[in-house]
C-alpha cells in the first residue's frame, strides 16, 4: 500500500465529487486522479526514476495537490520549498536533496531563475511547469497531452514519500525523510479515532513544508472528503479566517495553536460560530489555555483534541481529547497519550523512566518514526537511538509523565524555539548573524512573547570597531540567508556580549536585559 | 485645508516599515504577502505605527488582503482614513 493508493481507489468510488477546493477552482476526484497520472508520467519522461526527488517550488495550490500524487506515482519522494525562503537557503536545501525534477508554477518563475543564477542548480536538473509561461523541459499543455491511465508505480511503503526541511542548529536545514508507512500509520489510527466521512470538509491552513499538511491531505483523500486549502496570507487577517470557516462550512480545521489564539484575541468568533465544525485540531505547539477556553466557549458542539508530535515521528505520536471546558486559565492541557502504534517514553539521563511527576526526557517510539536524516547519518546516530533494542528519537523536548498517565510538556532541552508555529534553532539565526560583514559577535535568544505569537527572537550583536552596522541594516542582510519567520524582531547594539563565569554567553541575563527593554518600551508607549 | 498627497503617505508608510519593523522594500509596489515579508506579527505592529503617525484607527476587520498587498495599496488604506486626502 502507498499513499497514491487512497487516491486511486476513491476516484473509482466517487470520481465526481470535489476533492480539493482552492479559491474559485476545485479539482474532482477523478480529475486529480487522472491530472497526476499525467503528470506523473511527464515526470518518468524527464528521468526521474523511483527513489529520486521532486522539489516543489509552487504556491500552496490544487497544482501543488497535484504536483504531489504525481510525483508519488512517479515513484519518487516530494520536497516541498518554502517559496517566501530567501533563495540562498532554498539553494542549500537543494543542494542537499539534489533533486532529479523542480516543478514550478508561473507565480514561481522569477524565483526560479534567481536559483538557477547563483549556479548551483545542476544543468540537467529537469524542470517542469505547472504553468504554460515559464521555460521548462515539459509545459503544462505538454503534460495534458499524455494519457491519463493509472501509472505502474513501483514504490512500496518502505520508500521514502516526502522530505521535510527543518532549521538545523548549526545553520544548515536538515532534511527529515518520511515513509509511505509512517504516514500511513497515522492516516488509518486517525481516521478511526475521528471518523472522517465522505462529505467532510476539512481544512487545510498549514504550509505544504509542514508536516501538519500531510494529514490534511492524506486525511482528506483517503476518507473520500474534501479538502479547502487556504491561501497563506489569509492568516494575517483572523476574521477572514473565520469568514472561511463559515462560508466552506467546514467540518475540521486542523492547525498550529497561534492563530487559534490570534483569532481569540482579536474576537473573530461569534456566540455557536461554525455549526458545522465538528472537530478543531491542533498540534505543534502548547495552546494557551485562556485561548483554548475561549474558543470552547464559542464553539461549544466541536470536539478539541490537542496533538503532538516532531516531524520526526510523523504526524502526531500522542493526542489528548480535552473533554470538558478547564475551569481554570491556569489549567494545564497534557499531551496525552500515545496513538496507536506509538510509545512515549519519559527517560531519566541513563535513559531509566523517570519517576511519575519527574521531569525527564522525551523519547517517541513506534510505527511514525522517520528512517532519519536525509544523507546525514551523524545527525540521524545523534537523535535516533538504539534502547531496549528498538529505536527511539530523542525529541528535544522535556516531559513528565501524570499519575492518570498522560504526559505533559514542560519546556525544551536545548535552544529549539517554537514561534508562530515555525520550528526554530536559534543556532542557524546565530550562524547566520556571525556571517554577516562587520559583526564582531553576537547572540540570539529567545523570550516569551506578550501576545499570540509565541516566542519573540532576539538578536544581540557586536558591530566591529570599525563597521558601524545598524540593526535595520543587520536585518536586511538576513533576508538574504534566513526565512522571514527567523528574523530577529527586537534588537541590541552592545559593546560586548554578557560573559558568565566559564567565559559562556550569559544567555539568561541577555534574555532578562530584553524583557526589561522591552517593558521600558511599552511603558513609553503609556505615556 | 490641508491636503495630503498620496505619494506623501506612500514614502511615510516606506519608512515607517523599515524604521519600525525593519521591513525593507525595493518599491512601493513590492509584494508583501507573496514573499512573506508581512506576517500577523508585523500588520499588528504596523497598525499601531498607522495610528500612532496619521492618527488614523483601522479596525483589522475592516481590512482586505489586497489594502495589504503593497506599500503603496496600504497607503491608499491610509489615505482613505484621512478626512484631509485628497488625490493628486
Amino acid at each position: 500500500m502507498r499513499l497514491q493508493d487512497f487516491l486511486a481507489s476513491q476516484a473509482e468510488r466517487r470520481p465526481e465529487q470535489r476533492a480539493v477546493v482552492f479559491e474559485d477552482r476545485a479539482l474532482t476526484y477523478a480529475a486529480l486522479e487522472q491530472v497526476s497520472n499525467r503528470l506523473a508520467r511527464a515526470l518518468h519522461n524527464a528521468g526521474c526514476e523511483r527513489g529520486d526527488r521532486v522539489a516543489l517550488l509552487v504556491p500552496k495550490s490544487e497544482k501543488a495537490i497535484l504536483a504531489i500524487f504525481a510525483t508519488l506515482k512517479a515513484d519518487c519522494a516530494y520536497v516541498p520549498l518554502d517559496i517566501t525562503s530567501p533563495p540562498a537557503r532554498l539553494v542549500r536545501i537543494l543542494s542537499q536533496c539534489e533533486p532529479r525534477c523542480i516543478l514550478v508554477s508561473g507565480a514561481t518563475g522569477p524565483l526560479l531563475a534567481e536559483l538557477i543564477a547563483t549556479g548551483e542548480i545542476p544543468p540537467d536538473t529537469a524542470i517542469g511547469a505547472l504553468d504554460d509561461d515559464v521555460p521548462a523541459h515539459f509545459s503544462w499543455s505538454e503534460v495534458q497531452s499524455l494519457p491519463a491511465a493509472p501509472v505502474d508505480s513501483r514504490n512500496g511503503d518502505t520508500d521514502a514519500a516526502h522530505i521535510l526541511f527543518t532549521s538545523g542548529s548549526t545553520g544548515t536545514p536538515k532534511g527529515v525523510v518520511i515513509t509511505h508507512a509512517n504516514v500511513l500509520h497515522f492516516i488509518r489510527w486517525a481516521l478511526a479515532y475521528f471518523g472522517t466521512k465522505p462529505g467532510d470538509r476539512i481544512s487545510g491552513h498549514p504550509p505544504l513544508h509542514f508536516d501538519l499538511s500531510t494529514f490534511d491531505i492524506y486525511g482528506t483523500i483517503a476518507a473520500g472528503a474534501e479538502l479547502h486549502l487556504l491561501a497563506p496570507e489569509m492568516s494575517l487577517l483572523p476574521h477572514k479566517l473565520a469568514d472561511f470557516i463559515r462560508c466552506s462550512r467546514l467540518t475540521q480545521w486542523f492547525s498550529v495553536p497561534s492563530i487559534l489564539h490570534h483569532m481569540a484575541k482579536v474576537d473573530a468568533l461569534r456566540p455557536n460560530d461554525f455549526p458545522s465544525l465538528e472537530r478543531l485540531l491542533w498540534c505543534g505547539e502548547k495552546f494557551p489555555t485562556p485561548a483554548l477556553m475561549h474558543w470552547m466557549e464559542h464553539v461549544p458542539h466541536a470536539r478539541f483534541v490537542n496533538l503532538y508530535g516532531p516531524t520526526e515521528a510523523t504526524i502526531a505520536s500522542s493526542y489528548h481529547h480535552v473533554a470538558r471546558r478547564p475551569e481554570s486559565e491556569t489549567e494545564e492541557i497534557p499531551i496525552g497519550k500515545p496513538c496507536a502504534g506509538e510509545e512515549l517514553l519519559v527517560l531519566d539521563e541513563q535513559l531509566r523512566p523517570a519517576a511519575a511527576g519527574e521531569t525527564g526526557d522525551l523519547f517517541i517510539a513506534g510505527v511514525g518514526l522517520s528512517p532519519g536524516y536525509w544523507r546525514d547519518a551523524e545527525k540521524t546516530a545523534q537523535a535516533f537511538v538504539t534502547h531496549d533494542s528498538r529505536r527511539i528519537y530523542k525529541t528535544g523536548d522535556l516531559a513528565r509523565v501524570a499519575a492518570d498517565g498522560n504526559i505533559y510538556l514542560v519546556g525544551r532541552a536545548d535552544t529549539q524555539i517554537k514561534s508562530r508555529g515555525y520550528r526554530i534553532e536559534l543556532g542557524e539565526i546565530e550562524a547566520a548573524v556571525h556571517a554577516v560583514r562587520g559583526v564582531e559577535d553576537a547572540a540570539v535568544v529567545a523570550v516569551e512573547g506578550t501576545g499570540f505569537e509565541g516566542m519573540t527572537i532576539c538578536c544581540a550583536f557586536v558591530p566591529e570597531s570599525e563597521a558601524e552596522i545598524s540593526p535595520a541594516a543587520l536585518r536586511k542582510e538576513l533576508t538574504r540567508t534566513l526565512p522571514h519567520y527567523m528574523l530577529p524582531a527586537r534588537w541590541m547594539t552592545l559593546d560586548r556580549l554578557p560573559l558568565n563565569g566559564n567565559g559562556k554567553v550569559a544567555r539568561t541575563a541577555l534574555k532578562q536585559q530584553f524583557l526589561k527593554a522591552a517593558a521600558a518600551s511599552v511603558n513609553d508607549g503609556e505615556k | 485645508m490641508k491636503t495630503v498627497a498620496l505619494k506623501d503617505t506612500i514614502a511615510e508608510v516606506q519608512k515607517l516599515l523599515s524604521e519600525k519593523l525593519f521591513i525593507e522594500v525595493d518599491s512601493p509596489e513590492t509584494d508583501l504577502l507573496s514573499t512573506g515579508l508581512l506576517d500577523s506579527l508585523g500588520l499588528i505592529q504596523l497598525l499601531v505605527h498607522l495610528e500612532e503617525k496619521f492618527g488614523v484607527r483601522i479596525a483589522l476587520d475592516e481590512i482586505e488582503i489586497e489594502d495589504l498587498r503593497s506599500v503603496a495599496s496600504i497607503a491608499a488604506l491610509v489615505a482613505r482614513q484621512q478626512p484631509e486626502f485628497v488625490e493628486k
